[in-house]
């Protein structure tokens, strides 16, 4: 358990999609390898905390998770055995996890058809949606090049540019500092999202918000692609996105060694992008302004969103299970 | 381009200039005419004044080769070489000559760091107590407004970029910290982020064009372009020798790009065949982003460039003018 959860927060598993098939899967492997149902729940518990934590960012990590608990607390009310639970605990991951790549596949299709020929499209960081959207357009025929960004700190637009030499367009790669620069020579920008707020607003690794204003400047169309998984209704309520911040020693780890006192600040690893700078949200429902994305979140959680709290969903099956 | 019977000392500072063990436009120009000093000194061509400004013409195309968008390169350049070839029509002898060239030389070097000392003290003085200020690169003529704003007792916050793809952040948090001034690196990424906080961007400059454009480290512009969607001020430290008088005759200045060894390992390169990496050193940020200039003869407004140019090179432009001009007519 402890290695997933150090690798998502430490950003060794970057991509929000491999997050949430990583932490659902080790939800499983708890109920699988737990004797009995106290036990299963309680590192589950455990498990779903830290999971949280390590990347507060992570909208579609949080409401796969509730979606998860909330199907393991009804199921408690009609059986306290811990195999056909953990029966249920496979499903809903395979049923999430299928979900999502169902979505994914969705979107890429939705998503291809946005590309263009001659189109030169910037990208940043390491996104499987963005990826999918990218290869589903050159299966398509469509001829198209993609500048990528560096990505710093966590430079995983390198990956991105690996991934994508593969899949056989021409990549430009160049540092963030120089996404001005090239802007004029881009048609469109495709980023992903961590989160979508209820506002419209996307986080998303930092440095995307400064892409969208210069994509915004320069009048180049900016696209985020992303499923509905990754809208947060908890902002309807006011809440924040929290932003993940991680200390400066992650940042410079690998440029300066001799810099020791770099730890008394932390490093923001997400950035807000306003709405106005977004064109279009690429979504498994369709394309949507940012402004009505309000109205998928209506129509997936209810008006007003009926929500759960994770916290209060595990105390609850706590109780169920006599933890409490 | 080599040149037999070089100074070896010469050779060496060329290259350090290329390969950017000397950067910085302002070191950059003192190191160019520390090697028309050396030249002068060490000069064993014939004894004619005529071969001697040949000889040192050519020293100075060779140091101007070596990067071509630091306008303070051939300006210093051509700082030492105007005195020298004004000296040789006014027919002056050979060892005249070389005392000018080695004079001009030091000269320049003097008002350089004298330059760089006086927008210290007028920067210094927009900086209010408190104020938090975003900076980019490594900057001499930046650092030394903090420094000067330090030393009138102002607390300041400093942000510094890391700026990729050579780090020269980490050389500015390094100089500010031992400055006692409170320093934080930031990631290029994270510019707009922080933006918020900031209360005022100082940057230097590589050039200045006619317009009031500034030339200077990749990632300028769009910190800029942050600070003015922020309604943050952003000021721009340049000697007056980094004006460029090319750029009021229509020429641009030329953009480097650089190996993409700064950017990426060499088996990253040799694994991706369909990646290319570009690594453009600087970018143009328009003088609608620039609230003004702190140059050694004071703050202008960014369009006023024209103003510092005709003033410091007048003359050169009118030449240049009057020679091209009966070609297109």
């Amino acid at each position: 358990m402890e290695s997933t959860v150090d690798r998502i927060g430490s950003f060794k598993i970057y991509s929000s999609t491999d997050v949430v098939f990583e932490g659902l899967k080790l939800v499983c492997e708890i109920f699988d390898r737990a004797s009995t149902l106290e036990e299963a729940v309680k590192v589950t518990a455990l498990a779903v905390k830290s999971l949280v934590s390590a990347r507060p960012t992570s909208v579609m990590l949080l409401n796969s998770l509730r979606r998860m608990l909330k199907r393991v607390s009804s199921e408690l009310d009609v059986t306290e055995d811990l195999k056909p639970i953990r029966a249920l605990v496979r499903e809903e991951y395979r049923r999430l996890r299928q979900e999502i790549v169902e979505a994914s596949e969705a979107v890429a299709s939705i998503g291809s058809r946005r590309i263009s020929d001659g189109d030169v499209i910037l990208t940043n960081s390491y996104s499987k949606t963005v990826l999918g959207v990218l290869r589903k357009a050159k299966e398509r025929g469509v001829k198209f090049q993609v500048y990528v960004v560096e990505s710093r700190p966590g430079a995983e637009g390198l990956l991105t540019a690996a991934e994508l030499n593969r899949i056989g367009v021409p990549i430009t790669l160049f540092v963030d500092s120089a996404v001005r620069y090239f802007m004029k020579d881009v048609d469109k920008v495709l980023v992903s999202a961590e989160a979508i707020a209820a506002n419209g607003a996307v986080v998303n690794k930092v440095g995307t918000s400064l892409i969208a204003l210069a994509a915004h400047e320069a009048r180049v169309r900016v696209f985020v692609a992303a499923s509905t998984l990754k809208f947060s209704p908890e902002t309807i309520f006011g809440e924040l996105v929290k932003i993940t911040l991680r200390p400066a020693e992650y940042l410079v780890k690998e440029a300066v060694e001799n810099l020791r006192d770099l730890s008394a600040f932390e490093l923001p690893i997400f950035d807000v992008t306003p709405p106005e700078y977004i064109d279009a949200i690429i979504t498994e429902k369709g394309v949507v302004a940012p402004e009505a994305v309000i109205l998928l979140v209506r129509e997936i959680y209810g008006w007003p969103p009926r929500l759960r709290d994770i916290n209060e969903l595990i105390e609850e099956i706590e109780r169920k299970v006599g933890l409490r | 381009m080599t040149l037999k019977g070089l100074p070896p000392e010469i050779v060496r500072i060329a290259n350090d200039i290329r390969d950017m063990r000397i950067r910085g436009a302002g070191r950059i120009a003192r190191a160019a005419a520390e090697a028309l000093k050396i030249a002068a000194e060490n000069y064993r061509g014939p004894e004619r004044a005529s071969e001697f400004v040949d000889y040192m013409n050519k020293v100075g195309e060779y140091l101007k080769s070596t990067r071509p968008t630091a306008v303070s390169l051939p300006n210093a350049v051509g700082y030492v070489l105007t005195r020298v070839n004004q000296a040789l029509v006014k027919g002056l002898s050979l060892e005249e000559m070389k005392r000018i060239a080695i004079e001009s030389a030091v000269n320049f070097i003097e008002i350089s760091i004298r330059a760089v000392k006086l927008i210290g003290e007028i920067g210094a003085k927009i900086i209010s107590d408190g104020e938090t200020i975003l900076t980019h690169c490594n900057s001499s003529a930046a650092i030394s407004i903090l420094s000067h704003a330090k030393m009138q007792g102002k607390d300041l916050e400093v942000y510094a970029t890391e700026t990729r793809p050579k780090f020269q952040g980490y050389i500015t948090f390094k100089a500010l910290r031992n400055l006692s001034i409170k320093a934080k690196i930031i990631p290029d990424s994270a510019v707009r982020y922080i933006m918020k906080e900031v209360d005022r961007v100082i940057v230097g400059a590589d050039a200045v064009a006619a317009n009031g454009a500034v030339v200077n480290k990749i990632g300028t512009s769009l910190i800029a372009l942050a600070a003015h969607e922020a309604r943050v001020r952003v000021f721009v430290a340049a000697e007056s020798y980094k004006f460029s008088p090319a750029t009021v005759l229509g020429e641009l200045v030329v953009i480097e790009e650089r190996s993409p060894l700064e950017v990426v390992p060499e088996d990253f390169v040799k694994s991706y065949p369909n990646v290319t990496i570009r690594n453009p050193a600087f970018d143009v940020t328009p003088p609608e982003y620039i609230d003004a200039i702190i140059t050694e003869k004071g703050l202008i407004p960014p369009k006023a460039a024209i103003l510092v140019l005709t003033e410091e090179y007048g003359r050169v432009i009118e030449e240049e003018l009057t020679r091209i001009s009966p070609e297109e007519l």
